[in-house]
């Protein structure tokens, strides 16, 4: 069964560096390794000094680099789309808008460059696929596009053949507007297929996992704390994280020694939110990671391997239910005794287990919410909340 | 009324020169409003005070809030939302993943904007300083008003004579409900807000863009994208700041090699931003925060300079288009035809003249053509690609 891990994480943060590593290490151990970048700004190339393209390269044994062009594989993949889309776009004037190569919908993009993965580790070519994967923010709006397209399409799909040959004439002539042919309809509800089946395979958490990628920074921490609630939620499988840039011991810079203990408070929290979960830390080079000796510098500082490549499943994820009002929140917490507290506290929630803090971030629609009554049962945490008041609810008219 | 947006990817600092701006245009007598539209708010640590969706005072002259976006996504789009919830809830696994993935955390942000429209027609205040979400995502944001505006003008009233025609055959058909008409208003206001915004954003003379950076790789080519961006859609631009730059004492010991490829990163930054207000500030030994030590950079970062003035007012390059070959102008005035270089490197078009080099990251559709041709008429240059 080959494997697949995505390392994500905020653009800077130096997931190209570290997923280059672990495909380094990989290689070495003799599995035929393909490390494949679905960023748009690709730098697979700057990391290891060569040039990288649409078809994958051999640069040393058991290792192939790949950059994915997401126009490209929309146009060969899908080309009545493409042109439907193209004709729909042009026909209400939004041609001039494609100047700066922006897909049409945000996202997009690396949805076609990840329905391209799929089809890669389906074909058994690799034993392992490593992804250098978009930044946070638009690699989870892309995750949750397929939840969101395959409702549409299952709602809409009917609607859109019905739309298609009933109004397709009159909205031309009356609107000038050109609806997608049925050619392109078809290729719609096999982009759908494709999408279920990705939505799958990104989600079979014994093949496929999440990596993220994070530096002791607030900010950075702030935004791995989001994704990694939205990747939780969603049902992603997230099977480690590592601390980039960890500054050492120094006696020879005071003025770093200070930034060093700074970083202590970031890498507490990010302690107290993946509890449970691998946090390995990497320490920084004073160099930006280019070029094979650099690359592998980084790589003997990974954790051991098998470990590395394992699958470390986690099966104390929270769970949401949605009840009268509000939502409940489950969390399992074995062995936890009666001295449990759980209080809201900015977008975080904060878990007492006797001496220990879990800090759980909270989804974007529990942000402000109270944290109203908890209990434990059975080792499971039960926390409701109460939205807070919304004012002016339903608006006038 | 001046509107100073600060944008760039998390952890460059934005929101502490954002706050350090503010605080010194307050010292300058400017009524000033701070606000930050980011989710993960840090505007309120980066002062020291708390701070919620309703402007406060923090010191004489100066405001400062940060925008909720829930509750701005409900006020612009509630009815919209509530629309396709009940779409989506009809399947039974809806849940809380249903009601998370309708906060498009895009739109929020956009929404949020909406208040500088707000603060600008009341006209409270001499200069709003906004703290701005990550790059790419903002930026990708402020293309929606006129892709809107398009949609309302062509579309909607086609969807909408459909819906009156068919809506109920439709809704029978396929278990779609049948989109009432407060969502087709609420949609029309939005898009008319909108493209308000998108006035007072595009005009020069009050709203200008600013860039934070970090004298790192990836972030600067993060920042050359941003720009090219906004040098297409023809926004204005007028500064960048290098911040977090390692002073002479943190290059000491094991990181007095991080020297060169700081000087490397900083000459990059040089080249990419010809025009640019280049504003500079070291790394502090301690966090920036507080309003004390906010007003103490400010200082060292302004010195003489007024925050509110439009440093630059060109447009650094503009696209054109002749019988399919996209034409790459560039103004430079002053430049004597024998004298300029252009070539290309990666994915940048690089300029020479005399001792100065100018750097342009190509847009994506540009980046797949070659150099076929250059010429010089008229104090611009023009730059043909081709396939």
């Amino acid at each position: 069964m080959a494997r697949m891990m995505i390392f994500t994480g905020k653009g800077g943060v130096g997931k190209t560096s570290v997923a280059a590593a672990h495909a380094v290490r990989s290689a070495r151990e003799g599995c035929r390794t393909l490390l494949v970048s679905a960023d748009m700004a690709h730098n697979l190339g700057d990391v290891f000094q060569t040039t990288v393209g649409g078809t994958a390269k051999e640069v040393q044994e058991n290792l192939w680099l790949l950059e994915l062009d997401p126009y490209r594989l929309m146009r060969q993949e899908f080309p009545n789309v493409s042109q439907a889309l193209g004709d729909l776009l042009a026909g209400v004037g939004f041609a001039a808008g494609a100047a700066d190569g922006s897909f049409p919908i945000p996202g997009f993009d690396t949805l076609f460059s990840l329905l391209k993965i799929g089809k890669l580790f389906e074909s058994g070519e690799y034993e392992r696929i490593l992804v250098d994967c978009a930044p946070t923010g638009e690699t989870l709006s892309l995750l949750k596009f397929p939840e969101l397209l395959a409702w549409y399409m299952e709602k809409f799909y009917p609607v859109g053949k019905f739309a298609v040959r009933v109004m397709a004439p009159a909205a031309r002539a009356k609107y000038r507007v050109k609806l997608p042919g049925r050619k392109a309809m078809n290729e719609v509800e096999r982009l759908h297929q494709s999408l279920l089946a990705l939505q799958e395979l990104l989600k079979d958490g014994s093949s496929c996992s999440v990596r993220l990628v994070c530096m002791p920074e607030k900010m950075v921490v702030e935004e791995t704390k989001r994704s990694f609630m939205h990747l939780s939620l969603y049902g992603y499988q997230v099977d480690g994280v590592y601390i980039n840039r960890v500054l050492g011991e120094m006696p020879d810079n005071p003025f770093l020694m200070r930034w060093r203990e700074i970083q202590q408070q970031y890498l507490d929290e990010l302690g107290r939110v993946f509890v449970g979960y691998p946090v390995m830390r990497l320490p920084w080079y004073p160099e930006e990671v280019r070029g094979m000796a650099a690359v592998e510098r980084l790589s003997a500082a990974l954790p051991e391997s098998p470990e590395l490549f394992a699958v470390r499943v986690h099966s104390e994820n929270e769970t949401y239910e949605v009840v009268d009002g509000g939502y409940r929140l489950r969390l399992r917490l074995p062995g936890a005794a009666d001295e449990v507290t759980a209080e809201c506290r900015g977008t975080d929630l904060y878990i007492r287990v006797q001496n220990t803090v879990r800090c759980i971030p909270l989804p974007d629609v529990l942000r402000g919410a109270a944290a109203v009554e908890y209990g434990l049962a059975d080792g499971v945490l039960c926390v409701a909340f109460r939205m807070r008041d919304a004012e002016g609810e339903g608006e006038p008219q | 009324m001046r509107i100073l947006i600060y944008t760039g990817k998390g952890g460059v600092g934005k929101t502490s020169i954002a706050a350090a701006t503010a605080v010194r245009l307050a010292q300058l007598g400017r009524k000033t409003l701070v606000m930050s539209t980011d989710q993960a708010h840090s505007l309120g640590d980066s002062l020291e005070l708390p701070l919620n969706g309703k402007a406060r005072a923090v010191m004489d002259n100066l405001d400062a809030m940060e925008i909720d976006p829930m509750e701005e996504g409900r006020r612009a789009w509630g009815n919209m939302r509530d629309y396709l919830k009940e779409i989506i809830s009809g399947r039974a696994n809806g849940g809380i993943e249903a009601d998370e993935v309708l906060l498009f955390p895009g739109l929020e942000e956009l929404f949020s904007m909406l208040r500088i429209l707000d603060f600008c027609e009341e006209g409270r205040y001499d200069v709003m300083v906004v703290d701005c979400a990550p790059t790419g995502e903002t930026l990708s944001l402020l293309r929606y008003p006129e892709r809107l505006s398009v949609l309302s003008d062509a579309l909607l009233p086609a969807v909408r004579g459909m819906n009156n025609a068919l809506g109920s055959l439709i809704s029978r058909a396929t278990t779609v409900p049948k989109p009432r008409d407060v969502v087709f208003e609420e949609f029309d206001l939005l898009v008319k807000q909108l493209d308000r915004l998108q006035g007072i954003l595009r005009d020069r003379s009050v709203t200008s863009m600013r860039l934070v950076m970090t004298p790192e790789r990836i972030v600067v080519d993060e920042a050359r994208r941003s720009y090219t961006w906004l040098q297409v859609y023809d926004f204005g631009m007028d500064a960048v700041y290098l911040n977090k730059i390692y002073p002479e004492e943190a290059l000491a010991g094991s990181f007095a090699g991080w020297a060169a490829v700081q000087e490397a990163n900083l000459r990059l930054a040089r080249e990419s931003f010809p025009g640019q207000k280049r504003f500079q500030l070291e790394l502090l030994p301690e966090e920036l925060r507080g309003i004390p030590l906010l007003e103490q950079v400010a200082g060292q970062l302004y010195a003489e300079d007024e925050p509110d003035a439009v440093f630059c007012q060109e447009q650094a390059f503009r696209m054109e288009e002749e019988n399919g070959t996209r034409v790459f102008v560039v103004r430079l005035p002053y430049a004597v035809e024998s004298e300029l270089q252009v070539c290309r490197e990666g994915s940048d078009l690089v300029l020479s003249f005399r001792n100065e080099t100018r750097r342009f990251h190509l847009p994506d559709r540009l980046s797949r053509r070659k150099l076929s041709g250059w010429g010089y008429e008229n104090g611009e240059l023009r730059v043909r690609m081709d396939y």
